[in-house]
């Protein structure tokens, strides 16, 4: 079953006509998506691979067509794309990355409740068992299955995906929560939705060093999860004070390190891969 | 991006928030200059981004403009701390009589600003919050309205600091505005002292801008170019690919912050010392790769280059092309093993075009960090180097 992103995913695409959003329409589709129409102010009544191109969220989801919007806009424009999504949508996937804190600190606290995020800095949402792809991640690595995958990265969850289909691991939902300090769902809000997913025996959780998400997921883990969870901490050899790509990787003054969320994640019974393959013999053992 | 002590505080004073009498010198002369401006000494200060300054010896005082002099010449031409100061702030001495610490930062947990107070200062923030956290004061800024006036008489009065509540509020809502206005992930005053006649002055600033808001303060390019950085790092910026040097001799590149970080672990945990973090994106053009590879060439610290690339929007066969570009720059023979790991878009042509490179390409990340391990080992008993 899916969680967060509804089987019926029916999606727009804002920053449809640049070249990241027309790429990842056409690839969406022909994944499978049900890609139901573009935003880009200016250029309504074009169309993309067939797909209609509107001046407005408003417009492009008047019809009630959609249900979902996937953002390629870039940064400097991310947080009033993201704010005219929700205006009108339940659930918004931001891919773009490199949008101010301030800008994603401005949008957590307006955000309207009911509106679920996605991101932003992620590779989207993929429900293999029912053939939604939103976001970018490249659909031949991925086998539907039971088994559930929230990560921060995204070449690195590819990584760990693609070794679990080869192994004949399929997946229910597979979420990239994004790199970046300040964002949408976080590791807990997807843990919480996987344990109440009849689709999902158990979870893989891909973390990195920054921040406290890892530590509070093993938290909830330990309160609240029945299902078993395996994980993966990148950056254990990260040197302190250095933003490691994503603006959310970094170790500040002393916290954040891969060393404390591994232990924080096996205290709550979590056993944590010492390297991204070793992951899938976890998974293994655990179902 | 980290400012200079110098550059944090003009922000502070353009903001309104006193700051002491004092300016920047690049040769000793200049600083001879400003002493005598000050009308005598003054507290001279290399300015490097790095903060345990005073302990280092980038800090000292100087009774007379000769001595200030004589300071500038000897700061100006050391190492302290790994940096090499060109930079000196020469500031009029102060008479204090206490010292206050003062910070505003994001924090994750809340998503949202938060204010420390303390009414001790002067010494390092994870010392204080150790030694005496009844005196360190939270107070989380609300998103929308920001830190309101009531929040910064609060932190005054319950710091026992209520005769100077009036002057303390207005620097703790100015350095909340400048926190805004410039995107700032921290803005800390340490110390933020009360001189003798009872004035509140920022001793100190410590400044750091969201590098992803850049683009939207132009006024602050001129920092940016300045900003320390090793040509490395310029020429990475320049090619848009993500370098961090962390000191080693194994060189990685890859695509995606998670998978580079996972490599470098990998290396760490196959006994080898990585030598940086460098991430080329997504979709990455061979003149990337070209640059990246010759980024790491230039080091002349690095021994091995393990590249791991998982094709999503990349397709390998452009990385294949990036690589034997940098092959034939070299004359057919660049100086050091490569190990190569290819998957997803394209990994199985990018392969073929390398036969014969003399690149070594792994079939996996363990196999490529184990890989990796037995060529440098075989290189630590054979005594030599070269190309494989």
């Amino acid at each position: 079953m899916s969680i967060i992103a509804p089987r019926d995913s029916r999606v727009i695409v804002q920053g449809i006509t640049g070249r990241e959003g027309s790429f990842h329409a056409k690839r969406m589709k022909a994944a499978g998506t049900s890609v139901v129409g573009g935003v880009a102010p200016g250029k309504g009544g074009q169309h993309v691979d067939g797909i209609p191109v509107f001046d407005t969220v408003a417009e492009a989801t008047a019809g009630g067509e959609a249900n979902a919007s996937v953002i390629f806009v870039p940064a400097p424009f991310a947080l009033d794309a993201i704010m005219e999504a929700a205006a009108s949508l339940p659930l918004v996937v931001c891919i773009t990355e490199g949008i101010p804190v301030h800008d994603m600190m401005r949008v957590n606290a307006s955000l309207p409740s009911g509106v679920t995020l996605i991101g932003p800095n992620c590779p989207g949402i993929v429900v293999p068992p029912d053939n939604i792809n939103i976001g970018i991640m490249p659909a031949d690595i991925f086998l539907g299955g039971r088994v559930g995958v929230v990560s921060r990265s995204g070449t690195l969850t590819y990584e760990v995906v693609a070794d679990l289909t080869r192994a004949g691991i399929g997946q229910s939902t597979v979420i990239g929560i994004g790199g970046d300090p300040i964002g949408g769902v976080r590791f807990i809000d997807v843990l919480r939705a996987f344990e109440d997913d009849p689709g999902t025996d158990a979870v893989v959780l891909i973390g990195e060093i920054g921040g406290d998400d890892e530590e509070i997921a093993a938290n909830f883990i330990s309160r609240h999860m029945k299902k078993p969870v395996v994980a993966y901490i990148a950056g254990s050899s990260a040197p302190p004070g250095k933003r490691m790509g994503h603006a959310g990787a970094i170790i500040s003054q002393g916290r954040g390190t891969a060393q404390v969320k591994k232990e924080a994640l096996e205290a709550a019974g979590v056993p944590v891969a010492t390297t991204p393959m070793q992951i899938t013999e976890l998974v293994s053992s655990s179902i | 991006m980290d400012l200079l002590e110098h550059q944090g505080k003009a922000l502070l004073a353009a903001a309104g928030i006193p700051v002491p009498v004092g300016m920047v010198a690049k040769t000793p002369l200049e600083a001879l200059q400003v002493a005598e401006a000050l009308g005598g000494g003054g507290i001279v200060k290399a300015q490097i981004p790095i903060g345990g300054r005073g302990k280092a010896g980038a800090i000292k005082a100087a009774r007379t403009p000769e001595e200030t002099q004589r300071i500038a010449e000897e700061l100006l031409s050391s190492e302290i701390l790994g940096f090499r100061p060109d930079t000196l702030l020469v500031e009029a001495r102060a008479d204090i009589s206490a010292e206050y610490y003062a910070a505003i930062l994001m924090d994750r947990l809340t998503r949202g600003p938060v204010l420390l107070f303390s009414s001790v200062g002067g010494v390092e923030i994870e010392t204080l919050a150790v030694e005496h956290p009844e005196a360190l004061l939270r107070e989380p800024i609300d998103p929308i309205m920001g830190l309101l006036p009531y929040q910064a008489r609060s932190i005054a009065f319950r710091s026992g600091l209520g005769e100077y509540v009036s002057d303390l509020t207005k620097i703790l809502v100015a350095s909340y505005a400048l926190f805004r206005s410039h995107d700032c992930l921290l803005l800390e005053i340490n110390p933020l002292v009360r001189l003798t006649d009872g004035r509140l002055v920022a001793l100190d600033a410590k400044v750091t801008i969201d590098d992803n808001a850049l683009f939207r303060h132009p006024e602050l390019e001129l920092y940016v170019e300045g900003a320390h950085g090793s040509d490395a790092e310029r020429k990475a910026r320049e090619n848009g690919v993500n370098f961090v040097p962390v000191g080693g001799d194994v060189g990685i590149i890859g695509n995606g912050a998670g998978l580079v970080m996972a490599t470098m672990d990998l290396v760490a945990g196959a006994g080898l010392r990585p030598a940086n973090f460098l991430d080329v994106g997504g979709g990455a053009k061979a003149d990337q790769i070209a640059a990246s590879l010759n980024i790491l060439l230039a080091d002349p610290n690095i021994r091995l280059i393990l590249l791991d690339i998982f094709g999503g929007i990349t397709n390998c066969t452009e990385v294949s092309s990036g690589v034997l570009q940098v092959i034939e720059e070299h004359g057919g023979n660049i100086s050091l093993p490569l190990v190569i790991r290819f998957d997803g878009n394209g990994a199985a042509e990018a392969t073929v075009m390398l036969e014969g490179s003399g690149v070594t390409i792994a079939p996996s990340l363990e196999e490529a960090a184990l890989e990796a391990a037995r060529i440098m080992g075989e290189h630590d008993t054979s005594g030599h180097g070269g190309a494989r």
